[in-house]
């Protein structure tokens, strides 16, 4: 079943006279349970298109459906309702709430999905537990390594239960320890969990642990194969 | 209550800046609901200055006289004082004539106003009739029939002194001009140069019969032990007063109409400078806040991204405005309370800088207790809440502009 398709998709950027094609007539196809990767340089598109299959931002032309519903028509507001319920967000910055705990920061997903306040506690602290940060729950961003707080963002992206995580470049502010045990950690709720992700990576340790690589290159996608078993 | 958790920790994000706009907030409400509080303490002070040396609170009058004020224009005191008698809420009843005349000594002669007044009954409530006022002899008793009261400069015009003789001329109430011996019994000085130099108090009675009426009035002029309940004593004079065609009911405000204007304008003066204050408030609060969530522009776009809708961002951004306002505006009252406490206890006292000020040719004295006006100085906080939360608007627009994407490339 496919979570994410994309047909000719494309975001061309105007900068004065001259036109930008960072998406380039992409057609894509994410199924559930997969563990995917955009591959790529610098400059290949790979942020870009996964902003706009997060609805994040708008497509030039062509179509993004996100399970079976076409995003490219939806209201602001119903795009921010799609990200809440169905995308989960891991970014390069961790980008976490500075003046909220661990805790709160995941909370807050919960919260604003209307979550009653009476499970927050039984959905948090299991998962907490699972991603080794249940000593660290009320520690402010400021006061967690990198690798704690992208396993908080982890924690804060699956929480909703969502259809699918999009990963931004998500190790590229670790080390090569965090890094792995981050891999490691999403690869196993991939296996065990069945959540899907695509990430967007230049990294070659996140392109040697994903299922399906997709490289890309001047906004278009020049290879896309799944790995055997 | 994360979402109050979360503005209130946001509040705090830049310490100092947001002290120094609670410091705005707190330090201009209290200035304003502070000096409101002097203002009106004043203007208590002023109108009961002028209601003591004036007209009183109310006044019964010839209904003619308080424009053209003709020496003609009275009314029998027969006829009004048995209206008044056993009313309650009236402090003092004060019956007087007012007479232009000419006064003249042995060396020179002046323009005056003689006051027709019974002295013991005038003593406890007219600022002019006190001891402290008196600089030689001494105020006439009740029943001295030929002594006057009479300014400093008068005095030093005519040149006599305490003791002396003066005549003052003036038209009876047939028109004929007629004449009465007076002796100098005090010599006061108000500070008021048309009073100084231009008045002379004698007793009513005396002046009554010189006028070739002895029942004739110019004026009741009424204290009332609270002034608030002016309007409704007003009301039942004018009713009790309605078949009697020589008499008319006055307010203060009628009466006195320099005084109450002179306080209009002032008020208008000081409603003006709060709107201005307000509107600093307002650019201070708008620039501070701009500079607060322009600096989170990226994580607004990270709200957005991970699922929080305009309208909540909006809300969140709101609902510091309101914490903030809330803050400075509580703060504010508490810093109004404590100075009104002083200035209402103690007086702020500026006579050693002005003395006693001469209002539309009234004395009023310059030691000032505030009051207390709860009404002005809650609506003033209440206000400066909903300054503090419309300054919130234009940022929350500059903060919901841009998409999210675009948002979370700001650094």
């Amino acid at each position: 079943m496919s979570i994410v398709s994309t047909t000719d998709l494309k975001r061309v950027y105007e900068s004065g006279a001259t036109e930008v094609k960072a998406v380039n007539g992409v057609s894509l196809s994410i199924e559930a349970g997969e563990f995917a990767v955009l591959a790529g340089p610098s400059g290949s598109g790979k942020t870009t298109l996964l902003n706009l299959i997060g609805g994040l931002d708008r497509p030039t032309d062509g179509s993004v459906h996100l399970d079976g519903e076409l995003l490219n028509d939806k209201s602001d507001d119903e795009l921010t309702r799609a990200r809440l319920f169905k995308i989960g967000f891991i970014f390069q910055a961790y980008n976490l709430v500075p003046v909220l705990s661990a805790y709160e920061n995941v909370q807050f997903i919960l919260q604003i999905q209307g979550v009653p306040d009476s499970k927050h506690e039984e959905r948090i602290m299991p998962l907490f537990e699972e991603l080794g940060l249940s000593g660290l729950a009320h520690r402010r961003p400021g006061e967690l390594s990198g690798g704690q707080q992208q396993r908080v963002a982890v924690a804060r992206a699956i929480i909703g239960h969502p259809s699918i995580i999009l990963a931004d470049e998500p190790t590229a502010n670790l080390d090569s320890e965090s890094a792995v045990a981050l891999l490691n950690l999403m690869h196993r709720l991939n296996l065990e969990q069945k959540v899907t992700f695509l990430f967007s990576s230049h990294d070659k340790k996140v392109i040697d642990i994903a299922q399906r690589v997709i490289s890309m290159r001047d906004g278009k996608i020049c290879d896309d194969h799944r790995k055997t078993q | 209550m994360l979402w109050l958790k979360l503005a209130w920790r946001n509040l705090w994000r830049n310490r100092t800046r947001t002290l120094v706009l609670l410091t705005v907030i707190t330090g201009s409400l209290a200035f304003v609901a502070w000096m409101l509080n002097v203002a009106y303490g004043s203007y208590e002070k002023m109108i009961e200055d002028a209601v003591r040396m004036g007209s009183g609170h109310l006044s019964l009058h010839h209904p003619a006289y308080p424009q053209e004020r003709l020496s003609e224009q009275f009314f029998s005191g027969k006829q009004a004082m048995p209206l008044l008698a056993n009313r309650a809420g009236i402090s003092k009843i004060l019956p007087r004539l007012y007479v232009s005349a000419l006064a003249r000594s042995s060396r020179d002669n002046r323009a005056i106003m003689i006051l027709g007044v019974d002295f013991e009954n005038e003593l406890e409530s007219n600022p002019l009739l006190q001891p402290s006022k008196t600089i030689s002899g001494k105020i006439p008793a009740s029943d001295a029939q030929n002594l006057a009261y009479i300014g400093t400069r008068l005095a030093e015009n005519l040149r006599i002194d305490v003791g002396k003789k003066l005549v003052v001329m003036f038209q009876d109430l047939s028109g004929e001009i007629t004449s009465k011996l007076y002796r100098v019994g005090g010599i006061f000085k108000s500070g008021v140069t048309q009073l100084d130099g231009g008045t002379i108090f004698v007793n009513r009675q005396s002046l009554a019969t010189a006028l070739g009426n002895s029942d004739a009035l110019h004026e009741i002029a009424i204290l009332l032990a609270d002034r608030k309940e002016l309007p409704e004593h007003l009301s039942q004079l004018q009713k009790a007063y309605v078949g009697h065609k020589d008499i008319a009911v006055f307010s203060w405000e009628t009466t006195s109409r320099q005084i109450a204007d002179a306080i209009k304008i002032d008020s208008a003066q000081f409603k003006f400078m709060i709107f201005l204050l307000y509107v600093l408030v307002t650019i201070g609060t708008v620039n501070l806040l701009l500079m607060s969530i322009l600096e989170r522009t990226r994580e607004f776009g990270l709200l957005r991204a991970i699922g929080l809708d305009r309208r909540r961002i909006g809300g969140l951004i709101f609902c510091e405005a309101t914490l903030l306002g809330i803050i400075g505006a509580l703060a504010g009252l508490v810093l109004t309370i404590v100075l009104s406490l002083y200035s209402w206890h103690y007086g702020l006292d500026f006579s050693n800088m002005f003395g006693e000020a001469e209002v539309a040719g009234m004395l009023v004295s310059m030691k000032v207790n505030s009051t207390w006006e709860w009404d002005w100085m809650f609506g003033l906080a209440a206000g400066m809440v909903v300054v503090v939360i419309l300054a919130a608007i234009y940022p929350v627009k500059k903060a919901l502009r841009a998409a999210p994407a675009e948002a979370m490339r700001h650094h």
